[in-house]
């Protein structure tokens, strides 16, 4: 194979997300004609309802907002080389805590009740992930079914606390908390965006994404977090007790991901209300995958799939909204194979004339 | 005595998608290929069986149906992890998602509704009313044609893969696979076989889920893909091993379903088998030792 | 010697890239039956890859394969089975939860379908082709149960099996002690005497000079000599792997053999790492530890030396802190370790652990990233709570270019380097600092010449500054050429530490094999002479 021109080579990191998102255009379309409707119409109603709308910006990044959470959550564990499929049951349980103490702090002040919330969802979030962290680190079971059956237990603990104990009558909610904990939306500075539900948690994700960010690549902690995920012997060898480090991983993630609650409890509705989750969770799989990991790069992967999932509501009266569900799953599908073949390809073009072929397949 | 034979029937009803999925990722798992599209898999299977039956009347169709969709959704799952080497834990999420999308808006598309398809008959060969106790509970379950395929299936496949040399050379994928390339075989071949095979049972597992329910209702697989997953392990990747894990697994939803009327919060006895996972995952770490190879794509040609 | 007989094989012209490597460059090759032909080079010279193209595990980017003056097609192993080439690769094609008989019918054809396996008739055939060529195997054994010479055993026993006319083996007596070595032999002698041909890529120059018929020298891909029996020597064979000129400097015997540094007997030293009755679990294919007993002094490097799987994994992790002992304690600056009890981070030595991708450097990781990952465990040296990616680099490039990894970019991921740089790294990043002791386990296990030089001039340098190192080795030459004291590890067993001028090649290696070791033990234990672990006591 001859090896393409330096400028190209830096641009193949991106293409398996263009790649992806290629696909599920052309698929959308496709899905589109079968169903009888005009791709143009959908793309004229996306225009309408989303790019030309300042409302729909609004909502896009009120979306993207769970999703850069959730995906935050997905790859600070995956730096770790865990996946973390729990997102859903932790956001579900960082929100519900967030709610409690807001509404059982309802009298204290905004300055101290704000803090307060925020941290009984980064709380509530972290315990829900330590759960598989500490089974794998002291038991050694795999994190993938755990976390899945751990989000049903969510769910369903969720479901028992407001119907036999928080709920209010006749409703799947809980009260309101306290007016100091909740977070202004957007439309405060930008009248434009009146209606949207974007609030200050997007601030709050963009500074969680920077501080994830330094955090993985700036301290020793996070080189040890990053070594155990390429190699848990080997870091095992060097002394870094990868035990710990998944412990940690898994609470930093659910952590992230209980950082919802700002968003949907304290920033949106200023109660906790049963599923409204709604597979945000597996979509901040989809998120982190597309950033490949990379924090500052799940903001704008969650901006792409909020946008996506705005979109589906916007079409729903041309298309099944459930579209966006298959086209995440060909995105998902389309992207790992090519990243497969990106890194084939990169493989075979780094490899320099020392690093002989040999030695590799010996 | 007719109760325990009615509980023992319950428990059998329960299990058998259970059995009929766990075994599918004993056939995926033990050619390699880690295979979480079982739950849409499931999910799928129950749709087409019920788009089948409802559209020719013929549950044999609708079973048919199912087969094919099970298989057809493997496949996408064999393409893009073996085939196309990509990881398998991502494609079957992918997959995960992209089947509750397809089933919801298939619903909503074909039968006008966000939740739930018309009520379908189920299958019945007539054995139930000629053979002897067909009348009973236990016996409508054993003389249902449905579940007497589902035992042939299971003993096939493990005859199948410890008997035969196919077997053995799919198993060898799943351990070693240079060893098995070595050896003269095609590691995608057998792969994409074990995916098959693991797709055309799950597919079978999501019918018996419609047709125990005489409809599809949305997202009715409820997680039984990922449970049978567990039930796989719990079995030792042995198909026999987990159809005994899943009559486990069925006998405590049993028990938690008679408990249900009791007063206990239907959400606790909802969290049993999912605690009951985590649990039994907890108590097998150790004693079932995944086939090595599992979740690790063969590439003949790597160089590392 | 005798009138070449009709090919067995022809390549013609094999040329194979990868990436911008030329692994394999127009290489021309003829096997002929009843031939052994060596085919030996230096670490990337493209023997394996020419090797496995014949095999069908590779494509040819060209050239041409003739069987029997036939063209081929070899697209996969299937079709070189098919046309009797098997091959025996360094790294065994087994699949250990199987039993040998499973094994060996894997992939036989006619078993290959939905046909029920004929265990028992097939279980009797295998018996008498073992018995015939003197191959002793348990065929019912689970092969995670055999040792190394009895797996090797069993890919002689399934490629006879098949009926195999051409055997490829590829280094088959690296991972073999002395004794097993010398049987294997017999097993290449007879099948040449049989008419068959067979390819023998090896390292050692003594294993060419002793069995090879005819030898082809690769260096970069290319055919660098091809001479018959009578026409090779030493000298010529080093010339022609180190290329035209390299002559004498580079020469094996004189990287290898330089005399160990013996200033005064090191007994007289202080303590530096000391084990006392020390027992430990084994891992996977590895064995228990049961009762070590060593000492360890100040500018000392005691040698391990043993086959793989003896204990030597489990070895390393006990000293290194990495695992836990069940029992006896490790004395280690000043402190003693004891079961159950993890080594402070402080206390722990700097390892060079003996698989370098699997279990050392760490894979997608820059090369400045492996090197500052190490210094985390270590608090004193962990220099502070944040890491600048610039301050980063510019302290990895001297220590690159100190330790001589080539290229020496800090940021090149650490796959891009190839395995003596590898091994280079690994060292440089045990050896950053001046220590009081290594525990070095297979440092240069397939790695060329050159870089096995160099490493070895690094561990002596470290010796001579006062450093201490324990070094576990499967190879007798290196033990010999660096090891102060030598002691065997067979079966979880250590023997007593002997200086190195008490000990030769062959009581090692019969060592090794647990074989001659019981005369030396009568002294010392009651114990009998059976070679197993119950008979010796410590």
């Amino acid at each position: 194979m001859r090896r393409p021109p330096a400028g190209l080579l830096r641009l193949l990191p991106a293409l398996p997300a263009l790649a992806a998102v290629a696909v599920a255009l052309l698929a959308g379309a496709l899905a589109a004609l079968a169903l009888g409707v005009a791709p143009a119409a959908i793309a004229e109603r996306v225009v309408q309802g989303i790019v030309l709308s300042p409302y729909g910006w609004g909502q896009v990044l009120y979306k993207a907002t769970f999703l850069a959470f959730t995906g935050l959550s997905v790859a600070i564990a995956f730096s770790a080389g865990l996946f973390n499929i729990g997102a859903e049951g932790q956001a579900v349980i960082g929100s519900l805590v967030c709610a409690l103490v807001g509404i059982a702090g309802a009298g204290l002040s905004g300055a101290l009740l704000l803090p307060l919330a925020l941290a009984a969802a980064f709380a509530g979030g972290a315990l829900w992930g330590w759960i598989p962290g500490w089974l794998k680190a002291r038991w050694g079971t795999h994190e993938v079914i755990q976390t899945i059956m751990l989000n049903f237990i969510a769910l369903a603990l969720a479901n028992l606390l407001i119907a036999r104990r928080f709920g209010m009558p006749e409703t799947v909610r809980t009260a309101e908390v306290g007016a100091g904990a909740w977070l202004p939306r957007l439309e405060g500075l930008w009248p434009a965006l009146r209606g949207s539900a974007v609030n200050a948690s997007l601030l709050l994700a963009v500074a969680a994404a920077l501080l994830a960010h330094l955090f993985l690549f700036h301290t020793p902690a996070g080189l040890a977090l990053r070594a155990v995920g390429r190699g848990r012997r080997q870091a095992e060898l060097l002394g870094l007790r990868p035990g710990r480090r998944i412990v940690l991983a898994f609470v930093l993630a659910g952590g992230a991901a209980g950082l919802v609650g700002a968003n949907f409890v304290l920033g949106y509705k200023h109660y906790y209300e049963d599923g409204f989750s709604g597979g945000i969770g597996f979509l901040g799989i989809a998120v982190a995958l597309l950033a490949r990991n990379a924090p500052l790069a799940v903001l704008p992967a969650a901006l792409f799939f909020g946008f996506l999932s705005q979109a589906g509501f916007v079409v729903n009266t041309l298309v099944p909204r459930e579209l966006v569900d298959i086209l995440t799953g060909l995105i998902l599908l389309a992207f790992i194979v090519a990243e497969q073949a990106r890194r084939r390809a990169s493989r075979s073009w780094a490899a320099p004339a020392g690093a002989a072929a040999e030695e590799g397949a010996a | 005595m007719s109760g325990i034979l009615s509980l023992l029937a319950q428990t059998l009803r329960i299990s058998v998608p259970y059995g009929l999925a766990a075994t599918g990722g004993v056939c995926s798992e033990r050619g390699g290929v880690v295979n979480i599209a079982l739950e849409g898999i499931l999910l799928h299977g129950a749709f087409f069986a019920v788009v089948g039956t409802h559209y020719s009347g013929s549950p044999c169709v609708g079973i048919l149906a199912a087969a094919a969709g099970g298989v057809a959704t493997a496949s996408v799952h064999a393409f893009v992890t073996v085939t196309c080497k990509a990881d398998q834990i991502v494609s079957g999420l992918a997959i995960n998602i992209a089947a509750f999308g397809l089933t919801r808006g298939g619903l909503r598309l074909l039968f006008a509704s966000a939740s739930n398809s018309p009520r379908i008959p189920s299958p019945d060969a007539g054995l139930a009313a000629r053979l002897p106790g067909g009348e009973s509970a236990l016996g409508a379950v054993l003389y249902d044609p449905l579940f007497l395929l589902a035992v042939a299936l299971v003993a096939a496949a493990s005859w199948l893969l410890f008997r035969t040399g196919l077997g053995l050379a799919l198993r060898a994928a799943g351990e070693h696979p240079e060893a098995a390339h070595s050896a003269g075989f095609s590691v995608a071949r057998l792969r994409w076989l074990g995916v098959l095979a693991s797709g055309l049972l799950g597919g079978l597992g999501g019918a018996w889920l419609a047709f125990e329910q005489h409809s599809f209702t949305d997202q009715m697989s409820g997680g039984r893909g990922y449970i049978a997953l567990a039930a796989m392990i719990v079995g030792k990747w042995h198909p026999l091993g987990a159809a005994a894990a899943c009559l486990l697994f069925g006998a405590a939803e049993t028990v938690q379903m008679r408990l249900q009327g009791s007063g206990a919060p239907t959400q606790l006895m909802q969290m049993i088998p999912f605690l009951l996972t985590i649990l039994v995952l907890v108590l097998w770490v150790g004693r079932a030792v995944a086939p090595a190879a599992s979740g690790r794509p063969y590439d003949p040609e790597g160089e590392s | 010697m005798e009138s070449p007989r009709a090919p067995l094989v022809r390549l013609e012209g094999i040329t194979r890239r990868f990436g911008r490597t030329r692994a394999n460059e127009r290489i021309d090759l003829t096997l002929r039956p009843g031939e052994i032909h060596a085919l030996v080079g230096e670490n990337g010279a493209g023997k394996s890859t020419l090797m496995r193209v014949l095999y069908g595990l590779l494509r040819p980017d060209a050239g041409r394969v003739l069987v029997d003056g036939r063209e081929e097609a070899i697209a996969s192993p299937a079709d070189a089975l098919r046309l009797g080439i098997g091959m025996i690769h360094q790294h065994f094609m087994l699949v250990p939860p199987m039993t040998v008989l499973e094994n060996v019918a894997l992939g036989y054809p006619g078993l290959r379908g939905l046909r029920p396996l004929p265990r028992a008739p097939l279980a009797a055939r295998l018996r008498e082709l073992c018995a015939t060529y003197g191959l002793e195997l348990d065929v019912q054994a689970r092969v995670a149960d055999l040792g190394v010479g009895e797996r090797q055993r069993v890919e002689i026993a399934r490629l006879l099996f098949q009926g195999a006319r051409l055997l490829i083996c590829d280094e088959p007596t690296a991972v073999l002690a002395p004794p097993e070595v010398a049987a294997f032999f017999r097993t290449l002698r007879r099948f040449r005497a049989e008419g068959r041909g067979v390819v023998l890529i090896t390292h050692k120059l003594a294993e060419v000079l002793e069995t090879a018929d005819r030898v082809t020298v690769l260096r970069r891909g290319r055919v660098a000599g091809e001479a018959a029996r009578d026409d090779f020597d030493e000298r010529r064979l080093v010339a022609w792997i180190m290329g035209a000129g390299a002559g004498s400097g580079a020469a094996p015997a004189e990287a290898r053999g330089l005399p160990a540094a013996a200033q005064g007997p090191s007994t007289a030293r202080e303590e530096v790492l000391g084990a006392r009755g020390l027992r430990a679990r084994g891992s996977g294919a590895g064995a228990r530890l049961e009762g070590i007993d060593f000492s360890l002094r100040r500018g000392e490097i005691l040698g391990i030396a043993g086959v793989q799987g003896n204990g030597q994994r489990e070895l390393a992790e006990v000293v290194s802190g990495a695992a836990a002992l069940e029992g006896g304690e490790i004395r280690i600056g000043g402190e003693r370790v004891g079961p159950r009890r993890r080594m402070a981070a402080r206390l722990r030595p700097a390892l060079v652990p003996e698989d370098r991708v699997g279990e050392g450097l760490i894979p997608g990781f820059t090369l400045w990233e492996n090197l500052l990952v190490a210094r985390l465990s270590r608090p004193a040296d962990r220099g502070g709570r944040w890491i600048g990616h610039r301050r980063a680099r510019a302290w990895a490039r001297p220590l690159l270019e100190r330790f001589r990894v080539l290229p020496a970019d800090p940021d090149l991921p650490v796959e891009a380097l190839s395995g003596g740089n590898q091994q280079k790294l690994l060292c440089a990043r045990a050896l950053d600092r001046p220590g009081p002791l290594l525990v070095a386990a297979q440092p240069t296990r397939g790695i060329d010449l050159a870089s096995t030089a160099f490493l070895h001039g690094l561990l002596r340098e470290y010796r001579a500054a006062g450093g201490s190192v324990l070094l576990i080795s499967a190879d007798l030459d290196e033990i010999l050429a660096l090891a102060d004291r030598v002691a065997v590890l067979y079966r979880g067993r250590l023997g007593p530490a002997r200086p190195r001028a008490e000990c030769d090649l062959e009581t090692l290696g019969r060592e090794m094999v647990g074989v001659g070791s019981a005369e030396r033990e009568a002294g010392r234990a009651a114990g009998g002479d059976a070679p197993s672990p119950a008979g010796e006591e410590s």
